[in-house]
Formats: C-alpha cells, structure tokens, sequence
C-alpha cells in the first residue's frame, strides 16, 4: 500500500551567528493510512524538528533539505502558501502544551471558528453546530458553556480535547501530535490517549506520534521511530523494539524504562 | 565577563572615547593650548586657527582650553553624583526587596513621597535653600534621584529573590550578608550597570542645566553648560559658540549610553557565546 | 524524625472582589504525616494539588498558617541554632538552581562553609569537593566549570552534591529529576539510592510520576488538592482506598 508521508533523507540545519549546527541528519521514513508511526526521542534528539520541518514550521535561520512526499508533491519545495493551504486541512498537528496554543484574549468558540472559517465554508450556524460536535465526540460534556470560556478557566486536559478534537473536524489525512500528553497529568493522559486510540481505530487517518515516553509509544503506534541526536537509532514494531533493539542507546532506553515498570509491577503484586 | 566585555566592540570604542576625555580632563594643564581664563578682549570671537583651534569666546578666551579644562567639573560632578545617588538606591532597594516586610513598606513609602514632588524643581528648590555651592548641587541631585533608582532596583531583587539558587542557599542557612553580596548583587549588576550609565548621563544633563541657569558651577570656571549659558547671549553675534560645548555634551552623554547597553550584554549571564 | 501537623496554607487572592478584601486562597488543608529517619516518603501530587508548596514549608521557606513541622523535635522555621537537624534540597528546574557566576567549586563551597560555620570544624575544601563530586559520579575536571558549560543531567548532579556537600540529614527532592531524560532519571535515582544507603539519609521525593515513587520510595503519600487523602507503603500499594489514588493506579500505562 503507497504510503500517504514518505519522508526521504531529511536534513535541518541550524544557522546562528555565522555558524551552523545540524539538528537532523538524514532521517527517512513512512507513514500508511490508517497507522500511527510513533517516533520516539528525549530532548535534543531532532524528533519535533522533524515533524516542524516537515509542515514548513521552520522560520529562515534553519536550512532544510531533503524530500516530503505527499499525494505526490515534495512538501519541502513548495511554497509558504500552497503548504499553508494543507496545513490544518489535509495534515494537522497538535503541540505540546495545550495552554499556550490558544489565544488567551478569546473565548473557545471564536478559536475553533477561526479554524473552520479559514479551512471550510459554513455558515456561523452551521461552524456553532460543528463545534458543539465536536466537543460531544471528545467526551466534553456542556459542550455549550465550553464554547464560551476563556483558555484560562480550563484545564490543561481539556484544552488538549478541544485541540485534538479540532484537529479531527477537518478529517485531515494526517495528524502529527508532538508530544500531547507531556504537560498534563496522568490521569489525563489516560483520558486523553484513550481519544487518540479511538481516533485512530475509527477513521483512516494516519498518524505520527512524538514522544519520549516508552509506555505511552507503546499504546498506540503501529511502528516506531528511535532518534537520537538527529538520526535514527532504531525502527520497527514496539515489539522488536523491546526485545531486539540494535542501536545501543534504545537497549539503554529500554533497560532503564523495563527496570522502572518491573519495579512497579512487583509492588502492585506483593500488596 | 571581562572577555566578554572586550569583545564587544561597540564597549571598547566607548570605553576607550571617554578614557580619552578623562585623560584629557585630568592632564588639562598639559593638552590644553592656552590658559582658560586668561582674556584677550581684542581677539573676541576669533574664527578656527592654529593657535585658537575653537576660535574664542566673548572674552576672547581660548574656547578649546575651556572645553578641556571643562571636562573636571563636567565629569567629576557627575561621577559623584552618579555614585551617590545609585548607591543610596541601591542599598535602599535591595533591603526592601529582600526582605520585605515592615521595612519594605518603610521604604517605599518614603520613596513614593520622594517621587511626588517633580524632580527638577526639587533640585532647584534644594540648590537655592543650601547655596550655590558644587557639593549643594550634588547633594540635592542625590537627595532628589534615589528615590526612582531604589524602586527599579527593587522590582529586580525581587525578580530574583525567588530563583531557586537563592531558596537554596536560604534553607541551608547561608547568611544574609554572603547572599545579598555573592548572590543578589551580582544578579542585578547587568540592569545597574545600564542604570548607572543612563545616570550620568542624566547627571551631566543636569549639572548643565544647572550652571546654565546660573545655580551651579560659577563664572568664570570653564563647564559645558556654563559655556552653553555665556553662549546663549551672544547667540546672534556669534552663534558658532555654541556648538563646542553643545556637541560635547551630546557626544559624552550618547558615549555613556551605549556603553550601558554595552555593560548590559556582557553583564548578562544568559549572554553565552555557542 | 519528622512531625508535620494540621498544616495549613493559605494565599492571598490575586483577583479581589471587593476593594479591601482579604479573600484567600487555601492551598493546603490540613496536612499532617510522619517521615522515620532512614525513610523515602514519596509524596505524590499533580499539578496544583500543592505540593510544591509543601515542599516550600518543609524547607522553612515559607511559614504555614496553622500547623508545625518539627524535625526531630525542634520546629523547621528557627534558623541559626546550633545542633539543628539541617535539611537540604534539590529543585526541579537545574538552570535557575545554581547561581550562573559561580563555578562549580563555589557553589559546593558555600554549602561547605555553611557546614563548617554549623559544626564549628575546619575542612580541606579541595579534598572536601572532590569527594562529593566523586560521590555523584563526576570528576574533577568538572570543579573549574560554570552551570551554561554543563548538561541538565550533569547540572542536577551537581545540585545533588551541593545539598549533600552541607551535611543533611534530610534531602528533600523537588520534582528533582522531572527535568532530566527517561533514562538519565533512572541512573540518577540508582545513585540516589546508594547516597541515601551509605550516608543513612532520610529523604522526601516530591513527584506526579507514580512509576518514580514505586521505583525509588518505601511510602507514598498522595496529594490531591491540598488534601492528604491517603498514605500508604509502596509494597502495599494495590490496596489503595480513595477514590484519587485509585484512579491514578488506573491511569498507569502498561505494555
């Protein structure tokens, strides 16, 4: 099956003060309809730049390289507006902490017509319909007093509803989530990967998940990316990845998070 | 930090352009051409030579060696000026913003009442009560600016008061002193360091407006702003006059400035070369 | 060793409604709980549930309401006398916990000099740093260098050899190793656990993280709200009764 992203050696660079740094260095990979690719990578290891680079996030002090193919075009040769066009309707992407990724001057529903209005041609009655459904599908319940909150009078976990659920309206075909549960807490965090487990078993929409945490990986991907420090250290299923890690930094990263869930294991056991 | 501060070289031209005019002030009797008080009313306002490089003033006094021989009071007065009053500022904002409290609302208080009255005025007000006197003008300059230094100083401390290295040292029971001097000070010395610089410049500004007024250093001494006030009343005989002592003025008080902003960058410590 | 009592902790509202209001906001609620000397309590709370401000009492930071905290008998908040029973502590955030003028040398010194202003001995610094830097895996080399040339990994150990470096008795660890990568976590909490094994220390592991607690702690006590609704030991901790900590054993995710 034609994968909907084919990445091909990716490279970014970063260009400051007369010198340059290169933040990823010659990453490739696919993304299949329906999949969740899940690239797994601490801080530093290129793993958001990737996905950045790939939207055309990426302002003039970094110099990327390399080939996005997507239904057919190179994402990274074209220009600002026609990737302007497909970003957040054809390929979304949820960031990481909710609480900065709204505008805290207006309420919710003005934020998600704004996105409904630039992407798609409804009516206001028909954006207020579509925004209360979309609220309801992520398990929000008063979808209406929602809808007329400022960001601050919401929690973190809910604020990340509201974005995935937003990105889902569109029905894009691809959805990058950068690191969406690391601010929240963990009973959110359960919540919330409860939404993206659902998203992804009841449409077709493929899906890139970034993370540094094995566990949530573990929940959701079909195969998964290791990076670090700008390449890629490991790929294949969480499976190979547990248990047949090449790459010496994945067998650490493995032992430690085996060490820390063993342990746990063992507590729940002996009470 | 002192490398940092040397590679910029926006710092090392101001630092070097006013070490020039220090030196030029303080050597005074050697580099300037002629004896700055001695008249010569037959050769009033003389055009640029090379014996009157400036040309001269309505006593027929050599303009150039007033300028150099002005440089004293100009700079000194400000220097002690700029001393006193960030010192005072200083000392009053860190104690109110370190430890809070009754003696912060002591403080700042006093401090509200000080930036109530217009500051110019005060000066003013303070000069003609004390006298005519340089050390008067001093005093009322520092009497009138700490007010405003303590208050900025403050928000500062208090910025960093909460960072976790202080806390640290707090709880295991550092002493007061050693966190005010190593931990405090320091931290706020890139935002003093543009403060004092903006200081003297005001404090030039100052001293200027005063003798031009005729409330502060007394004829016939030579100083920038006495000149600019003899100059003003020839200003349709001879207007070229007061361009000298004009242009000094500006040319040292932007000198001052950007060397604050350069003081500023080096001082930071987020400032890190990659 | 440690007696918190009934603490309670209260703000003052940042958006008054009337003009003169003295409207607060309670964060803690009467928290009370014992640490035994040699122990790891874990006290685990998500954001907002107050437990950095607990962490702030602990330390004699900040001065409750209502309520005390003795350490070995005698309050946390008396400072300067003599045979107190010291507590130090680890923040979360390494870039803003070291002093960015001081080299590493000078941040262990100043708790070294604390040390030796408190025990009244006089120490061979150089030896004295080496040592602690040694203890949490670093070598000396790394005594000349200042806080920007080091990683965060590196930066928090040697914030953990500072607070080591003053002689505690009681380490108290703010969100210490949230910061850090998954796996650098795990080493630093492995040598935590030697540290705590060979100095018999007592610490107090603020976290959110449960999988930390269960790795590291002998007790854990959960914090929701400003509430301390349950506390119970590690071992025993499928047990759990409070609604909260049941649902927080839920939200686990396992592979």
């Amino acid at each position: 099956m034609a994968p909907v992203l084919e990445v091909k050696d990716l490279y970014v660079d970063f260009h400051y003060k007369k010198r340059v740094q290169p933040i990823v260095k010659g990453v490739s990979f696919q993304v299949e309809k329906g999949k969740c690719l899940g690239i797994l990578g601490e801080s530093g290891s290129g793993k958001s730049m990737t996905a950045k680079a790939v939207m055309g996030l990426l302002d003039k002090s970094f110099s990327v390289k390399g080939q996005a193919l997507y239904q057919g075009q190179d994402l990274i040769a074209c220009d600002s507006e026609a990737l302007r066009k497909i970003r957040g309707k054809e390929i979304c992407m949820i960031l990481q902490n909710p609480m900065t990724c709204f505008d805290p001057l207006y309420r919710i529903d003005s934020q998600m017509g704004e996105t409904f209005a630039e992407h798609a041609r409804l009516t206001k009655e028909e954006i207020h319909l579509k925004s209360i459904q979309v609220l309801e599908l992520m398990q929000i319940h008063n979808p209406e007093e929602v809808l007329k909150k400022y960001p601050h009078q919401l929690s973190g976990g809910m604020l990340q509803r509201i974005m995935i659920g937003l990105a889902m309206a569109l029905e894009p075909d691809i959805l990058i989530a950068d690191e969406p549960t690391t601010a929240i807490d963990a009973i959110t965090q359960f919540e919330v990967m409860k939404e993206f487990i659902r998203i992804k078993q009841e449409t077709k929409t493929a899906m890139i998940f970034i993370t540094h945490d094995l566990s949530v990986i573990s929940q959701i991907s079909d195969q998964v990316l290791v990076m670090n420090q700008g390449l890629v250290a490991d790929r294949g299923t969480f499976g190979e990845i547990m248990d047949h890690a090449k790459d010496p930094y994945t067998v650490l990263l493995v032992e430690k998070k085996k060490a820390v869930i063993g342990k746990y294991r063992a507590a729940l056991e002996r009470g | 930090m002192w490398k940092r501060l040397f590679q910029n070289r926006m710092a090392v031209i101001m630092i070097g352009l006013l070490l020039l005019i220090a030196l030029m002030g303080i050597f005074a009797p050697w580099v300037a051409p002629h004896d700055p008080y001695e008249n010569d009313i037959l050769n009033k306002f003389a055009g640029y030579s090379l014996s009157y490089p400036l040309g001269t003033d309505q006593l027929g006094r050599c303009i150039m060696s007033r300028m150099i021989y002005g440089i004293r009071p100009t700079l000194f007065l400000s220097m002690m000026t700029m001393l006193g009053t960030i010192g005072l500022g200083t000392i009053m904002g860190l104690l109110a913003g370190y430890f809070r409290g009754p003696l912060e609302e002591v403080i700042m208080r006093t401090v509200d009442v000080m930036m109530s009255f217009p500051s110019q005025i005060m000066v003013f007000a303070v000069v003609a009560l004390l006298g005519i006197d340089v050390r008067n003008v001093i005093m009322a300059n520092v009497f009138i600016k700490w007010a405003w230094y303590a208050r900025m100083i403050r928000t500062n401390v208090m910025k960093y008061r909460d960072r976790n290295f202080v806390l640290f040292s707090r709880t295991i029971g550092s002493g007061e002193r050693f966190i005010l001097l190593n931990h405090m000070l320091p931290s706020i010395a890139s935002e003093m360091a543009v403060l004092a610089t903006l200081d003297i410049g005001w404090a030039i500004l100052n001293i200027s407006t005063l003798s031009f007024l005729g409330l502060g250093v007394q004829a016939p001494t030579p100083e920038w702003g006495a000149m600019l006030n003899e100059a003003r009343n020839v200003m349709t005989t001879n207007p070229v006059q007061m361009v000298a002592p004009g242009m000094a003025i500006v040319v040292v008080v932007a000198a001052f400035n950007m060397l604050g902003d350069a003081l500023r960058d080096a001082l930071d410590p987020k400032e890190v070369q990659i | 060793m440690i007696e918190a009592d009934a603490i309670n902790v209260s703000f003052r509202k940042e958006n008054q409604t009337r003009v003169f209001g003295a409207e607060r906001q309670q964060v803690l609620f009467d928290v009370s709980f014992r640490i035994s000397e040699g122990e790891c309590l874990g006290i685990l709370g998500e954001s907002g549930s107050g437990k950095s401000t607990l962490g702030r009492v602990l330390c004699g930071l900040l001065k409750p309401d209502t309520g005390t905290i003795l350490l070995n008998g005698k309050p946390v908040c008396q400072r300067g006398s003599q045979n107190q029973t010291v507590i130090s502590v680890v923040f979360q955030d390494y870039t803003t916990s070291a002093n960015p003028r001081f080299q590493v040398r000078k941040l262990i010194l100043e708790a070294l000099k604390v040390r030796e202003r408190r025990e009244g001995i006089h120490l061979n610094h150089d030896e004295e740093i080496n040592q602690l830097l040694q203890l949490v895996g670093m070598d000396e080399s790394y005594a000349a260098r200042f806080p920007h040339e080091l990683s965060g990994g590196q930066l928090q150990r040697v914030c953990i050899a500072r607070a080591i470096a003053v002689n505690p008795k009681v380490i108290l660890f703010d969100e210490a190793i949230s910061s850090l990568d998954a796996h650098t976590q795990v080493q630093v909490m492995d040598l935590l656990g030697e540290i705590r094994a060979r100095k018999n220390l007592t610490y107090i592991f603020i976290t959110h993280d449960l999988t930390s607690i269960t790795y590291f702690c002998d007790r854990v006590l959960f914090l929701y709200q400003g509430h301390n609704v349950e506390t119970v030991a590690v071992n025993k901790i499928s047990g759990v009764e409070h609604p909260y900590s049941k649902k927080l054993l839920e939200s686990i995710l396992d592979f």
